[in-house]
């Protein structure tokens, strides 16, 4: 499981995105960088959850649809798509895309309710993969579900 | 330090030891003095170092190879087989010790001891005989002279030095101290060798090393000093001055030594002390000069002066100055490495020395920090004069002993570096000098990495920059040369030649083929021909696994051989050379090659194969299954057998390294194994396709050729073998993939994938043929799906291993170097993709694995090399007409092309301008005289003559034959390269023979061109020329059209598209319009709608020349105003359309 940045001891930051009209979070330090670069080459014969390899700077990074992966109906990319990349800790050159990115968000410690202390199922229905969701957080009327980017590639397997 | 001086060490000394091997097997059988002395050195550092470091038994090891090998410089023994094993077999030994240099003490020599003992024993009587056990009975006073054939080396270094005494020197003596027992008196042994240098000459000294690390100081116990001196003291004077007992002094026999006696057997003996025993026993102790690595530790500071310093004094005759000044300078025998990195030995030795003379030593050390620099070394002499006279006098040691070890450091070049682990050595071989440094390979591989980014950034820029813009095209141009030059020079950095890998082969066939008894020679060609450090050291295993297999199953036995009426001398050659970007290896040997019937018959054993596999598998396939895992022909297992290595892993290790392998083989005659590989990983040539808007690459190494058919050639060359598709080409059926089809499906394709894929074409295929037969698509109908078959099928034929494939692709778009990036290792599981790669333009394209692919589809294992039941399977051939003209050559026309064939005399012929006719049905015929077209032999010469009159030819013409030689079925595969001429398609094989089939068209249009008669003639005649305006679009068939109209009669004018068009009108008058449909600014309808929108145009006929040929599209287009639909690139229908049209009043 991703160690969560804690800003202090009380507040932790999520890099936050939408996907599908929900609000999203990942670990800001598992973040690389965010890219609008769009420009896909399908790996035909991938899992479908890939959306093809991009080149950013010279490297090559494998791009999960983040949409197929947690069930949600595809979407074709936008102007506000973005690619989250993530850093090699979390696994090998790789990204996911998502719908639009947005802020980063300060979360009280005790604003946040892991995966395991509620109901399978709640956060997303028919979700596909387990362990993809860490836990969500409730702020300020919104809630962001968090990521864990760690198990992402796992999908794969 | 320890670390890092090991680590220097065995890197140093691995450098040297890649040669032995090589030295020595030439040496075998062929006495070289320089070579020797090359081994010599090579050993003689290596035993320095290890004594130094304390790797006992390393440097025992070492030691009495060295000894063999002085025995061989000495000639004593001849480089024998014998001997060479025993020496190679050291080698080898020492090699695993520095692979595994800690735990060297604890490796078992005794086996290479005993092996080199014994020869050293066998081979010479008296001393080597003693050598073993001889501490203790050596040093018999009186047996001056007697042969020390032991030790030759010593004798070979001391000799110099002995021959080069001042003349008062009569006697030589032989000094045996205990250093511990000095140590006890209180005196040095520089102060010792200090004294004994006022009155003589140290020829030698030694110090023998207890069995301990010098490192940790001083052994209590005994320690042998050896010191050869040469004076004018007799022996009870000698006595005084030595401080030595007289039991400790051995007098040798100067004058006989100096006439070319032998050096005294003690030298000798006391080296096999040096050997076996630990702690030299008794008083007279153990020395030996051949140790250096020790005397090393006990003069450090002289090292520097060694060398040119040495002879140079001891040429000196005066005794005067010798023993005055500097016998020092003259004495450093250290090799580098132990002056430079031990001070610590210096000053538990020398302490005295040193701290009492601290403007010495020291300096010059540090002066000279690498011995074979040769700038540093063109100072020495300079140096060693000007320090000369402050060095303390005192350091034990010879003169030759420093020429010695002045070779070693030459030749072999510095055991070790500098001291502290820095990464750079300068090397100096031979009279040229050649820097080189050692860099981490991780940086080498960084610097690879960026020059492949960066190669990939300036594509990109380059595509980028304004190309109008003389700046930034210059710009782009210098940065597009020097990254290429970066990149290839930064690629040269990770070359080696293959030599470093091919070295270790005549050794692997030298001992292989004495283990299997037979006569095998190995030959290598092209040694220098480089690759990439990876792939070369990946290349080790297979290589010596095809090398292994060629000696144990491809050459016989030299009785079977002889039998055979071969030379019983079995032939191993490899050969590296260059091919179109790719580097290939062969490994050919003469032996008996691959039997087909014993490989299959081993692969059914093996349940590899069934029978019925078996029988529908080609030659090649077979060989191929010699790659398969646990292959093994030969009947008896040898020692070789079951190694674990199996072909299959070659072929693995190839297919991993991009590289392709292929068999050839003749039986009897011996078989070739062909390595083709990529220069280097990082950067591969490919060839770059497209299908779906996507591009592919394709490795350079898979492709072998590129075809592309047209039209109707497609529905004939496609043909269908059960569920799969096949294409023929020239003599062979290439299964075809097609790649979009195969991105399609995600799923290994089943027999069930096949047929329904196979089915959809073979459907368009069927339509595609339909059409073709009506009259070339001027009827319509169904063309939609046709439409994409009509153009262009382009095949990529690739090849792995004994395998060909035709690739389908939409787009072939050219070569291109490019920089493999892994694929994901999510994605690795994808049997397709080799990798990625990023484009030029920035986008990431798939490198495609082309075995992936045929094993996705299928189609791996498929027909080929089918050409002896061509016909039977084809059952698709021709009619042709095979006649004569000249005497020379035999023509071809199809019958489907004959309208008729009538007899002439050659009387009937008329004469008009240049030309000959004949009337023919009333009508004037041209006659078509071969030899007047092209370079064939002239007519034979008969009263009745052949016109053959053609089919589909407007022009009246006949090509006189002067006979018939008969009607073949034959298939119309043209070998199209081998004639050129102009006038003839291409070449037949009729019965064996050669035929030219013609090229009736071709004639025909040059026939028309040029001359007055013809049919655009008679055009002309009725209404002069008539003038036709073409529009279209793209040059080539532009000018191929209105060329084509005016070889034909008429006066063409051309446009790029529809405005144009209408504008060219308005210009002039036409009689006929001709026009492309799909063109940039005004397409073809448009333009006809506004023709026959003009009062003054409306009547001018028009007719659509198009690819666009569907029912739906033809109704558009004649809709549009069109009074006729023409498919493209029907040359004759276009004529006759024309003609037609303008026939029509």
């Amino acid at each position: 499981m991703a160690q969560l940045a804690l800003l202090n001891e009380n507040i932790l930051q999520l890099a936050s995105f939408r996907l599908a009209d929900r609000l999203f979070g990942v670990n800001i330090l598992d973040v690389r960088e965010i890219t609008r670069e769009m420009e896909f080459t399908p790996v035909f014969h991938s899992p479908p959850e890939v959306k093809g390899y991009v080149n950013i700077r010279g490297k090559v990074y494998l791009i999960l649809d983040l949409r197929t992966m947690l069930g949600f109906p595809p979407g074709e990319p936008s102007s506000m798509s973005r690619l989250v990349i993530f850093k090699p800790e979390v696994g090998e050159s790789f990204g996911v895309l998502v719908d639009q990115v947005g802020d980063i968000i300060n979360a009280p410690a005790d604003s946040v309710e892991y995966r395991a202390e509620f109901n399978e199922g709640q956060a997303l229905q028919g979700e596909p993969h387990k362990n993809l969701i860490l836990g969500e957080c409730k702020l300020n009327n919104q809630l962001v579900i968090m990521l864990n980017p760690v198990n992402f590639l796992k999908v794969l397997e | 330090m320890d670390e890092d001086i090991i680590i220097e060490f065995t890197i140093e000394a691995k450098d040297h030891l890649s040669t032995l091997e090589e030295d020595l097997l030439r040496l075998e059988g062929q006495m070289d003095g320089e070579l020797v002395n090359k081994v010599f050195r090579v050993i003689h550092s290596i035993k320095g170092g290890a004594a130094f470091l304390g790797l006992v038994k390393l440097k025992d090891l070492a030691h009495v190879m060295e000894t063999l090998l002085s025995m061989m410089r000495a000639g004593d023994i001849r480089p024998e087989h014998q001997y060479i094993d025993a020496l190679l077999q050291g080698g080898d030994m020492i090699a695993s010790m520095m692979d595994d240099i800690h735990h060297s003490n604890e490796m078992d020599i005794s086996r290479n001891l005993a092996l080199l003992t014994a020869l050293l024993n066998g081979e010479s009587q008296s001393p080597s005989s003693t050598w073993a056990h001889s501490a203790a009975t050596a040093y018999p006073q009186t047996d001056v002279a007697a042969p020390a054939s032991g030790l030759k080396g010593v004798e070979a270094m001391a000799r110099y030095e002995l021959n080069h005494l001042p003349p008062n020197y009569r006697f030589l003596y032989l000094l045996k101290y205990d250093l511990n027992q000095l140590e006890h008196q209180r005196i040095t042994p520089v102060t010792l060798l200090k004294e004994l240098l006022t009155q003589g000459e140290v020829v030698d000294g030694v110090l023998v090393p207890p069995t301990q690390d010098l490192r940790l100081g001083l052994p209590s116990g005994h320690m042998a000093f050896d010191v050869l001196f040469a004076t004018w003291l007799d022996m009870d004077f000698l006595e005084v001055l030595a401080r030595l007992p007289s039991e400790n002094i051995t007098q040798l026999d100067l004058a006989a030594i100096q006439k070319g006696g032998r050096l005294p057997a003690e030298l000798d003996t006391s080296l096999s002390d040096l050997v076996f025993v630990s702690a030299p026993s008794g008083s007279a102790g153990a020395g030996s000069p051949e140790t250096r690595g020790s005397v090393q530790a006990v003069a450090p500071q002289s090292r520097p002066l060694r060398g040119d310093a040495a002879p140079r004094i001891n040429q000196t005759p005066t005794k005067g100055r010798l023993s005055d000044e500097i016998r020092s300078p003259a004495s450093g025998p250290s090799s580098l490495p132990l002056q430079e990195m031990k001070p610590d030995s210096q000053t538990s030795l020398f302490a005295h020395s040193l701290s009492s003379q601290p403007e010495a030593p020291v300096p010059m050390a540090s002066s000279t920090p690498v011995s074979g620099n040769p700038s540093e070394r063109r100072n020495e002499p300079n140096l060693t004069e000007i320090t000369k006279p402050s060095l303390p006098g005192p350091v034990p040691i010879v003169p030759k002993e420093a020429e010695e070890i002045d070779f070693a450091g030459r030749g072999a070049n510095s055991l070790f570096g500098k001291a502290g682990g820095q990464t750079t050595a300068v090397q100096r071989s031979g009279g040229d000098s050649v820097e080189t440094v050692r860099i981490n390979v991780a940086i080498l591989d960084k610097l690879m990495t960026l020059a492949g980014e960066l190669v990939l950034l300036r594509n990109r820029f380059v595509r980028w920059v304004d190309k109008t813009n003389p700046v930034s095209r210059a710009l782009a141009h210098g940065m597009d040369i020097v990254t290429t030059e970066m990149q290839e020079s930064i690629m040269a950095t990770r070359m080696q030649p293959v030599g470093n890998v091919f070295g270790k082969f005549p050794r692997v066939v030298r001992d292989l083929s004495r283990s299997l008894q037979k006569e095998i020679k190995i030959t290598i060609i092209g040694s220098e021909v480089e690759l990439d450090k990876a792939i070369l050291e990946a290349l080790v295993d297979p290589l010596t696994h095809l090398v292994r297999n060629s000696c144990d199953h491809g050459i016989e036995s030299p009785e079977i051989r002889r039998q055979k009426g071969k030379n019983p001398e079995g032939e191993i050659v490899l050969h590296a050379y260059h091919q179109g970007g790719q580097i290939n290896i062969e490994i050919q040997d003469d032996g008996a090659g691959i039997q087909v019937g014993k490989v299959k018959a081993k692969a059914l054993q093996r349940g590899l194969k069934t029978e019925a596999e078996l029988a529908e598998m080609t030659e090649r396939e077979v060989y191929f299954l010699i790659m398969q895992p646990g292959f093994s022909t030969n009947e008896e297992v040898s020692e070789l057998s079951g190694r674990g290595v199996g072909m299959d892993v070659v072929k693995t290790t190839i297919d991993g390294l991009g590289g392709d392998i292929e068999i050839k083989t003749i039986p009897g005659k011996g078989t070739t194994f062909l390595m083709k590989l990529p220069l280097t990983l990082a950067i591969i040539p490919s060839l770059i396709v497209e299908t779906g808007d996507e591009r592919y690459a394709i490795p350079q190494v898979n492709v072998e050729e590129l075809v592309s058919l047209y039209a109707d050639e497609i529905s004939k060359k496609i043909e269908y073998a059960g569920d799969r598709e096949v294409y023929r080409l020239r003599d062979r059926l290439l299964p075809i993939i097609r790649l979009n089809e195969v991105l399609a499906h995600r799923q290994t394709f089943t027999p069930e994938t096949r047929l329904e894929i196979i089915e959809r074409y073979r459907r368009e295929m069927e339509t595609l043929k339909d059409a073709a037969r009506t009259d070339h698509g001027a009827s319509g109908g169904g063309m939609g799906e046709v439409k994409r078959l009509l153009s262009i099928l382009n095949i990529a034929v690739l090849k792995f291993g004994a395998n060909r494939v035709g690739l389908v692709v939409e787009k072939i778009l050219g070569m291109e170097e490019i920089v493999v990036k892994p694929m994901h290792p999510t994605m690795k599981k994808l049997a397709c993709y080799a990798g990625a790669t990023v484009m030029g333009d920035g986008k990431v394209a798939l490198i495609l694995d082309v075995q992936g692919l045929s094993r996705h589809t299928g189609v791996a294992a498929l027909v080929e090399d089918m050409e002896e039941d061509t016909k039977t399977q084809r059952g698709e051939t021709t009619p042709v007409l095979l006649f004569k003209y000249g005497p020379a050559e035999t023509f071809a026309l199809p019958l489907s092309l004959i309208k008729r064939i009538e007899r002439i005399a050659p009387a009937q012929i008329e004469k008009v301008g240049d030309r000959e006719y004949v009337t023919v049905d009333k009508t004037s015929t041209v006659v078509i005289r071969v030899d007047e077209y092209m370079n064939v032999s002239s007519a034979v010469q008969k009263d009745e003559m052949f016109l053959l009159l053609p089919k589909h030819i407007r022009l009246p013409m006949g090509i006189m034959v002067s006979s018939l030689v008969d009607i073949e079925e034959v298939d119309l595969n043209l070998n199209q390269k081998a004639h050129v001429e102009d006038g003839i398609m291409g070449t037949l094989l009729v019965e064996d023979k050669m035929v030219l089939l013609m090229d009736l068209h071709r004639m025909a249009e040059r026939t028309g061109k040029g001359s007055s008669a013809g049919m655009g003639a008679a055009v002309q005649s009725r209404q002069g020329k008539k003038r036709v305006l073409v529009v279209e679009d793209t040059p080539f068939f532009r000018n191929l059209v209105a060329s084509h109209l005016e070889q034909n009669g008429f006066e063409v004018v051309r446009a790029e598209n529809g405005r144009e068009g209408l504008s060219r009108l308005n210009e002039s008058t036409f009689d006929l319009v001709l026009s492309d449909i799909q063109m940039p600014v005004m397409d073809g309808m448009e333009m006809v709608k506004q023709i026959k929108l003009s009062q003054f145009h409306k009547d001018i006929p028009s007719i659509a020349l198009t690819s666009l040929d569907s029912s739906q599209d033809k109704e558009k287009i004649m809709a549009s105003g069109f009074d006729q639909h023409l498919v493209k690139l029907d040359k004759a229908e276009l004529l006759r359309a024309v003609q037609q049209t303008l026939a029509t009043p």
